[in-house]
């Protein structure tokens, strides 16, 4: 009898033990019960959403973690908006570390119909639009004309796809390069380079008082590099100007571009560390704030790292001095912060989250806590608020002067030809192929994307 | 009540079976048939799938990155199956005479295989570091001149550098070989040494024979690990310079994450796939690990 008992108990637990695993793959299915980015209707003005019972969820994966720049500021923003939504809107946030950390994994998602509420300012809008999975955010603006005020034209356009708004931003890029004034000084160097011939004169002054005179890197997404190269073609004429102002190009060989590479690899050979061979962005970092190498191009999110105990040793922003490159600048909008939920009441949490996140008290502490412009015009840069940040106040006063304005590529071309940089400029260097071979490389990377 | 299984216990056991069986239908048969199905259609930039046959397939016999990846592939995976074997099971066969250190060296040869890829990775882009790498130091001290070879980065090196990382560290084989050979009986041993054979002569010609599943294991286990290395080439290379250390299953990565082109992905999945059967089919006949021992 007891064993029958035994027996009948292990049926009925193999019974259950199958139902409960079938239950766990159901619950790893698709969690998606309406179509995707379903336009609400304009009373959702994207005010507080209501929930007496519990907050509702939204997702929000970002890389403003760890040891990001802007990491400071985000989690003084989240801990301002759970002081005051907290009882309604939950923000789930997923660490995702590194820029194409984040980039193909919002990829996989979009990819697997599964973006999160909200995603912030990658270069993803195209595809996610093209699949229907971002939200129109544009009735969400109609039906708040003192919020839409306060994002500028440019901002909006920026981040419309089909005179739709798909992107709220909350900053500008705008980029030139930070130099040490002490190595500078070291070297003769009274002040930065107004134009180009300057500039290179500048880099053999430093290389002759045994000084490296700048900071790149070729591996990851080579950031620093292409900064360099985007001045060298932005600023060489009006062709090179329309370059670099232009949206998904696919047509790579042009002069400006060619003899913007072949300067790269001179650059590489002769200008700069060993390790930026293959190196990523905290080799560039690290060699200019060790004082290795006298100039780092990059955006002036940088800047909170000169007083970071942890990064640099004391007194190295007093150091710092920030410049235009020679007769150009990269100043663009933004990708701002995007809505990938699949259901009215998600998406209006969303927008009350965005619109926080990127309100003028935000934009202001981003500017205040990370030295990054903000996008607003309403926003008022007194000269206090400058005064807080000398640095960027340089920055701005040397970019006032250029005559060339030219976008962030990052944020303009087609991200496999990201990938080709990161590989292909170590061939560059090493003479395995030519600047004109490398030109052509990337019109074959974008032209990929025509299909 | 013949046989073991009567109808009613075999419904049982369908019973047992069902949950493993379903997760497995649902978790890897169902996305590898798809993975095979979409390899013969065009599905790039999330547009609808349309049926292109061979037409991936051709396309990848003339893509020239492709070649080089299988290539890069395919002499990973013979150096793994041997020299890294090898060294598993030559180490393995020393530790089971347990010399003086004996302890000490079967634990701390596990570390490259205990610590986590990306973790290895990193460490190794700062031993390579052409800067500050102690590679570097260690050669410049022998050096009349400072020593900044690019070990990563330079296609002189960067081959030889990412095989490095993984060829010299064969813990998991040494640990398989080891436990072969120590369940081998102790009397198979005294018998050799008692007939005047020493203790190479025992292990090259006793040993070895006896215990040649588990290496056959460790060969598969060895080949197949190099038909999906991605961690290591991730965290380093990428698969640069050029197509220098790109090997397949990062190219996979390339053309469906970056590329968004996912057909073809697809048909470099079946690629692998298919070089995975097949080299288990082989090593299994080579090391006739479906036959009884004798």
């Amino acid at each position: 009898m007891h064993k029958k008992a035994l027996k009948n108990l292990i049926r009925v637990m193999t019974l259950v033990l199958a139902f409960v695993m079938l239950l766990s793959l159901a619950a790893c299915g698709s969690k998606s019960t309406s179509p995707a980015a379903a336009a609400p209707d304009a009373q959702a003005s994207g005010a507080e959403t209501k929930n007496a019972a519990a907050p509702i969820t939204i997702t929000f994966p970002t890389l403003f973690v760890g040891e990001n720049s802007m990491a400071p500021w985000f989690s003084t923003v989240l801990a301002r908006f759970n002081a005051e939504y907290g009882d309604q809107i939950h923000v789930q946030i997923e660490e995702i570390p590194g820029d194409q950390a984040y980039l193909d994994k919002m990829k996989i998602l979009l990819a697997s119909g599964d973006l999160p509420d909200v995603i912030f300012g990658i270069n993803i809008m195209d595809l996610a639009v093209q699949q229907n999975a971002y939200v129109d955010l544009t009735p969400y603006l109609d039906a708040d004309p003192a919020w839409k005020a306060t994002i500028s034209e440019a901002g909006l356009e920026f981040n419309s796809r089909n005179g739709k708004v798909y992107g709220i931003p909350s900053s500008v890029n705008y980029i030139g390069y930070f130099y040490n004034k002490e190595l500078f000084a070291k070297a003769g160097i009274d002040a930065p380079a107004e134009t180009w011939d300057e500039f290179w004169a500048n880099c053999d002054k430093l290389k002759a008082a045994g000084i490296t005179p700048m900071s790149q890197q070729t591996g990851e997404d080579a950031w620093t590099t292409m900064l360099l190269f985007s001045a060298l073609v932005g600023t060489d004429g009006e062709a090179g100007n329309k370059f670099m102002n232009t949206v998904n190009p696919t047509d790579y060989n042009i002069p400006e571009v060619i003899n913007a590479f072949a300067k790269i690899k001179d650059v590489l050979q002769n200008y700069t560390t060993a390790d930026a061979i293959g190196g990523g962005y905290e080799n560039a970092a690290v060699a200019f704030e060790t004082e290795q190498t006298a100039m780092m191009f990059n955006g002036t999110w940088m800047i909170s790292e000169f007083n970071d105990p942890g990064k640099t040793a004391d007194g190295f922003a007093a150091k710092i001095g920030a410049a235009a490159f020679p007769n150009g600048i990269i100043s663009t909008p933004n990708i701002g912060y995007s809505v990938g939920s699949k259901d009215k009441e998600h998406a209006d949490a969303a927008v009350t989250f965005i619109k926080f996140i990127t309100s003028l008290d935000s934009q202001e502490l981003l500017l205040t806590m990370g030295g990054v412009l903000p996008e607003s015009p309403a926003l008022d840069l007194s000269d206090d608020v400058v005064a807080q940040q000398p640095i960027l106040a340089e920055l701005l006063q040397s970019g006032n002067k250029v005559q060339y304005q030219f976008m962030d590529y990052q944020m303009a071309w087609y991200t496999n030809t990201l990938d080709v940089l990161g590989t292909e400029l170590s061939s560059l260097y090493y003479d395995l192929i030519t600047p004109e071979e490398l030109a052509q490389m990337m019109t074959e990377a974008a032209l990929k994307n025509l299909g | 009540m013949n046989g073991i299984l009567n109808q009613r216990n075999k419904k049982w056991a369908g019973a047992f079976l069902a949950p493993a069986t379903t997760l497995f239908i649902v978790v890897y048969l169902i996305p590898f048939s798809i993975v095979i199905a979409t390899a013969f259609t065009h599905w790039k930039n999330f547009s609808a799938l349309s049926f292109v046959g061979l037409g991936n397939f051709k396309e990848l016999a003339e893509d020239p990155r492709f070649r080089k990846a299988f290539v890069n592939t395919m002499i990973w995976v013979l150096l793994q199956s041997t020299i890294h074997v090898a060294l598993g099971t030559a180490l393995a066969l020393i530790l089971a005479h347990k010399p003086l250190g004996w302890r000490l060296v079967r634990t701390s040869y596990l570390f490259p295989n205990i610590i986590s890829s990306a973790a290895l990775g990193l460490m190794f882009l700062n031993i390579f570091n052409p800067q500050m790498g102690i590679i570097n130091e260690i050669l410049s001290k022998f050096s009349s001149e400072t020593v900044r070879i690019n070990w990563y980065s330079d296609p002189k090196t960067a081959f030889f550098t990412v095989t490095s990382s993984w060829l010299l560290y064969a813990g998991y084989v040494m640990l398989l070989v080891y436990g072969a050979r120590i369940s081998m009986p102790e009397t198979l041993y005294e018998a050799a040494m008692i007939d005047g054979a020493s203790k190479r002569q025992f292990d090259f010609y006793i040993a070895l024979p006896c215990i040649k599943g588990a290496i056959g294991a460790g060969t598969i286990l060895s080949a197949t690990s190099m038909l999906k290395e991605f961690d290591l080439i991730y965290m380093t290379t990428q698969g640069g310079p050029g197509s220098i250390t790109l090997n397949l299953p990062y190219y996979v990565y390339k053309t469906s994450m970056l590329e968004l082109n996912f057909g073809y992905a697809n048909a470099i999945g079946v690629v692998l796939i298919l070089l995975g059967t097949l080299f288990i089919i082989l090593i299994n006949r080579l090391f006739r690990m479906d036959t009884a021992e004798e």
